[in-house]
């Protein structure tokens, strides 16, 4: 084997080792989506885990001001899916409102079937709230 | 003296263990998360068996209290497809776990990445405030 094709299956062998051990390599989140909403801390909190919960995270972090899930990973057929960390923090706005900023991290290993979810929480928890009664 | 299978014998079985490996892949990997979420006051858990009424439209005729979110996530690869059927068995123990008697407000959402199909049930849990 030459030198060349020694340091591919090195490369290789690298790469799905990191991968069946669950070591991630994780990039950088996006810019992210921003909102506000004109609804109590409380309400903004809940909605986001739940928000979180439709999209398949299971929560790691949960604080007053910040909601952080994980989306298990899954082996597939060719690329499976799964491991991107979404990310919701809050903020007071002022006039009682709340201001959100959701953001998905991807990782490196297995990108090819991860997503954007900044899109499908943002959607989620403007559904969950506009149900909900104002200030 | 053992004979060694010649090329085409050994093509078969290459290609009939990739077949396993491929159709073990495909149809082995899905997961299901589930929880439930109170709304307010908390109930004590019903037994296992407890039978639940499932209502995918309209309501229950007696009175009754919403007490809970329940969520049943599912996600298979390969292009497999969820069935309502397929979560009804964790919404069930969800509603259990929660006390409730029924489960109503069903709503259905799908979604895919890939080879993955994502399914999600979000509903609520009730409880009758007087018998049946």
């Amino acid at each position: 084997m030459s030198l060349e094709n020694m340091r591919g299956a090195v490369a290789l062998a690298s790469v799905l080792i990191f991968g069946m051990l669950g070591t991630e390599i994780v990039l950088a989140a996006d810019k992210g989506l921003q909102a506000t909403f004109d609804q109590p801390m409380s309400s903004v909190h809940k909605a986001a885990v739940d928000a979180l919960s439709v999209i398949g995270c299971t929560i790691k972090k949960e604080e007053a001001t910040l909601v952080e899930g994980k989306r298990e990973h899954k082996v597939g057929l060719f690329v499976g899916s799964g491991g991107e960390t979404v990310t919701v923090t809050l903020s007071e706005a002022g006039g009682g409102k709340v201001a959100v900023d959701i953001r998905t991290a991807k990782t490196f290993v297995g990108g090819a079937g991860q997503k954007n979810w900044d899109q499908p929480v943002l959607d989620d928890m403007t559904k969950a709230l506009a149900a909900a009664p104002a200030h | 003296m053992t004979k060694r299978p010649v090329g085409r014998h050994r093509f078969a079985i290459g290609a009939h263990a990739a077949l396993w490996v491929l159709l073990g892949l495909a149809g082995g990997c899905a997961t299901t998360q589930s929880r439930h979420e109170f709304l307010a006051e908390r109930y004590p858990p019903r037994a296992a068996d407890a039978a639940v009424e499932v209502f995918r439209s309209g309501l229950p005729q007696v009175p009754f209290k919403r007490i809970a979110r329940l969520d049943v996530h599912l996600e298979k690869t390969g292009f497999v497809t969820s069935r309502f059927e397929d979560a009804l068995p964790e919404l069930k123990t969800q509603a259990r776990q929660a006390g409730a008697d029924a489960i109503i407000e069903i709503d259905e959402r799908r979604s895919q990445v890939l080879e993955t199909m994502v399914y999600h049930v979000t509903a609520t849990a009730v409880r009758y405030t007087s018998t049946p």
